[in-house]
């Protein structure tokens, strides 16, 4: 039926309101720009390579450098709490087990640095152009894992040699198999935990001085120089509330067949893991907003 | 679609006052629990920017004025996101790049090509955009042979080149141009003009663009944003807005950063505090032909104590730090006298400007009472100057750089 005098097609529709970005004082808290992270991917490509390249350059052993620092800092942690301090080790090869503890342990150190000191080191780019900050810690963590490999395969040069050509009882296991999860772990806790200190240093520096202590103070918190059976019963606590702890124990164990790992340890390291990668990327995203007017 | 590319409304931005520590911390806290952020917004907070609003269309050419705090830099900040405001709204239809600082994220290690690549990348470009533009950005810049040597080795100005060169090839349609054209060579400058006349013209991208240069703002904007403390004044067609900011500057001695400058000598009983040229009409020029009438300005700021028998001095150098000549006010028997913290601007018109093609530094020397008070070492700033009609003939006579020219009378005798 027809209504005279009214007509539904003359009532002009409200143009739709087409904009492609919106900016305003308050973003979402949970709005995490996943997608505009990912048209960046080719600037993460070449931020990791301006970590790695001139890491090298005008030095004259070049690459090697990503190769001698481990073996150093073995040499020296085999002298001081090997030769000297004498821990037990499990009877392996001392240059077989400091080594993934360390090239793990370099993993996590080097990413968590580079992403606490996102917003300070960044401010002069910070305040001129922007992209989604979140590209920097991210390619900080990847330039880091690169390292990582380079390390790890190191390790499996002097892991295949003891484990073919020497009576040593090595016994690599099934937990191989969880490598790719170790390695997210750590790259979860040093993304998480470096963007909380970073959110935090945009306002208060207080964090920056304790940084070299804190980590420090975690590594000997972690099983890296000892294998966690030595720890006495009263000290116990401290690597079972550690996250890092399984997986460290869990990286070595899974090539020489030593130490406590559990399983399921690892899992709510993991899942503890992703929770403070999320917090630190909210804590951050909300801080990047006016890093610029603090730092 | 609607046509416009920027919609600001109510955009404000404060900063609060103070230093960051303790007490800040406590505020912080006290303030999550009391949820008064409002009420704080009082005594130690200053508004850089406040209740903005306006629209710009697609392919608009806007030229942003103001004074030094007047807001355009927090504007600029805003637009391009690198912080966020604290009222209002940006919306925005396109893509935005800045171009606040030209070089922005070059590493020094790495060669000119991977600058490109990392310089193109932070600017939003993806890999192949950039391969695709490769080859016109490194013909633009002029640096084709050194571009696999690492540009910690590059002049300064290879460096301005190659870092504009990649800025301007950025394909987004909204472009944001912060005084960039302060830099390099004037041949250099004129390609950079060219290329924004060119992006704005015929590619139809928007542009906004701040600068003090109001020949410059003239010459490329068709719409102009005028600031002043923080609101704006006046919007609409360049030729109005500029002529407004000129109109309100009238009468207004500004103070630059010259008067921060550390290179100096002389007991500062009178110091050199701003210095520009103008042309006859009182435009500010960067360029002057030669054999043009210019205004050498320069503001002097007096100590808190009187200074009698003030004489200002002023010379040219070339680029080899020749000294290429010298006048002193007292040379004509001028002096001058200052009331203390009086700020005074001289002017200094020189007629039929002597000098050939080049870019010559401008040194000043002021002496109060036959006692050095105020040498800048470096120099107060710079004049560039293209050949022109000197003998009012139409010939620009002999064209080397950095030469004098002098007229003569001719007198010719014939032997009988």
């Amino acid at each position: 039926m027809e209504v005279p005098g009214i007509n539904f097609l003359a009532i002009p529709l409200k143009e739709k309101e087409n904009w492609s970005l919106e900016i305003r004082p308050k973003a979402n808290l949970f709005d995490l720009k996943f997608k505009e992270f990912w048209q960046y991917r080719d600037l993460i490509t070449l931020f990791v390579r301006r970590e790695l390249v001139p890491t090298y350059k005008q030095t004259i052993l070049g690459p090697l450098w990503f190769i001698l620092q481990p073996l150093l800092t073995t040499l020296i942690y085999s002298l001081i709490f090997g030769a000297i301090a004498r821990i037990p080790i499990g009877g392996m090869p001392q240059i077989v087990f400091y080594l993934p503890g360390i090239v793990l342990w370099n993993f996590f150190n080097s990413s968590f640095l580079k992403c606490s000191s996102t917003f300070i080191s960044n401010a002069p780019i910070f305040g001129k152009v922007y992209f989604p900050r979140l590209v920097l810690p991210v390619s900080g963590m990847l330039a880091s894992l690169v390292n990582f490999f380079i390390q790890f395969g190191l390790f499996l040069v002097f892991f295949l040699y003891y484990y073919l050509f020497s009576d040593y009882q090595l016994h690599p296991n099934w937990h191989i198999a969880l490598l790719p999860m170790l390695i997210l772990t750590v790259a979860f806790y040093s993304l998480g935990f470096g963007m909380m200190v970073s959110a935090f240093t945009t306002r208060y520096r207080d964090l920056t001085h304790f940084l070299a202590f804190g980590t420090q103070l975690l590594m000997y918190a972690t099983p890296i120089i000892y294998p966690m059976d030595i720890v006495p019963d009263k000290f116990k606590w401290i690597n079972s509330i550690n996250p890092l702890s399984p997986v460290f124990e869990g990286f070595r164990q899974s090539f020489l067949g030593i130490g406590q790992f559990q399983t399921q340890n690892l899992v709510i390291s993991f899942g503890l893991g992703i929770l403070i990668f999320f917090t630190g990327l909210i804590l951050f995203n909300k801080a990047e907003r006016t890093s610029i007017d603090t730092v | 679609m609607s046509d416009i590319a920027i919609k600001v409304e109510n955009l404000g931005k404060s900063y609060r006052l103070g230093t960051v520590g303790t007490r800040s911390m406590a505020r912080d806290i006290m303030g999550l629990f009391s949820g008064t952020q409002k009420e704080k917004a009082n005594e130690n907070t200053i508004w850089a920017l406040k209740d903005v609003d306006f629209s710009i269309k697609k392919g608009d050419a806007v030229g942003i004025v103001g004074k030094n705090g007047a807001g355009k830099s927090t504007l600029l900040k805003l637009l391009s996101r690198t912080t966020a405001p604290s009222t209002g709204s940006i919306k925005v239809s396109g893509k935005i790049s800045s171009l606040l600082e030209v070089g922005t994220g070059f590493h020094p290690e790495l060669t000119g090509r991977e600058n490109i690549f990392l310089n193109g990348a932070i600017m939003g470009m993806s890999n192949r955009d950039i391969r695709a533009k490769f080859d016109e950005i490194v013909e633009f810049s002029g640096v084709a042979r050194f571009i696999d040597t690492p540009v910690k080795r590059y002049s300064s100005g290879m460096y301005v080149r190659l870092a504009f060169a990649v800025a301007a090839h950025l394909e987004t349609e909204i472009m944001i141009i912060d005084e960039v054209l302060a830099v390099g060579d004037v041949d250099f400058q004129k390609k950079c003009l060219g290329k924004m006349k060119e992006v704005t013209g015929s590619e139809g991208r928007t542009v906004l663009f701040v600068s003090h240069n109001m020949s410059a703002v003239k010459a490329l904007c068709n719409y102009g944003l005028f600031l002043e403390k923080g609101t704006l004044r006046s919007t609409g067609p360049v030729q109005a807005v500029t002529e407004a900011y000129t109109a309100a500057n009238k009468g207004l001695i500004e103070t630059s950063d010259l008067a921060d400058r550390t290179d100096r000598s002389g007991n500062k009983s009178v110091i050199l505090v701003d210095y520009y040229a103008e042309d006859m009409a009182g435009n500010r020029i960067e360029t002057v032909l030669t054999g043009e009438d210019i205004a050498f300005c320069f503001t002097l700021r007096c100590g808190p104590e009187k200074a009698r028998n003030v004489d200002f001095g002023l010379n040219f150098y070339d680029p080899e730090e020749a000294n290429m000549g010298v006048l002193y006010s007292s040379y004509q028997a001028v002096y001058f006298e200052m009331e203390p913290h009086q700020l005074m601007r001289i002017k200094c018109v020189v007629p039929n400007f002597p000098f050939t093609i080049g870019t010559y530094k401008v040194g000043t020397r002021i002496v109060v009472n036959n006692e050095e008070s105020d040498w800048l070492l470096g120099g107060a700033g710079f004049i560039s100057v293209e050949n022109g009609d000197f003998y009012g003939t139409g010939s620009t006579g002999f064209t080397h750089p950095y030469m004098t020219n002098f007229l003569g009378r001719w007198i010719h005798e014939v032997q009988k």
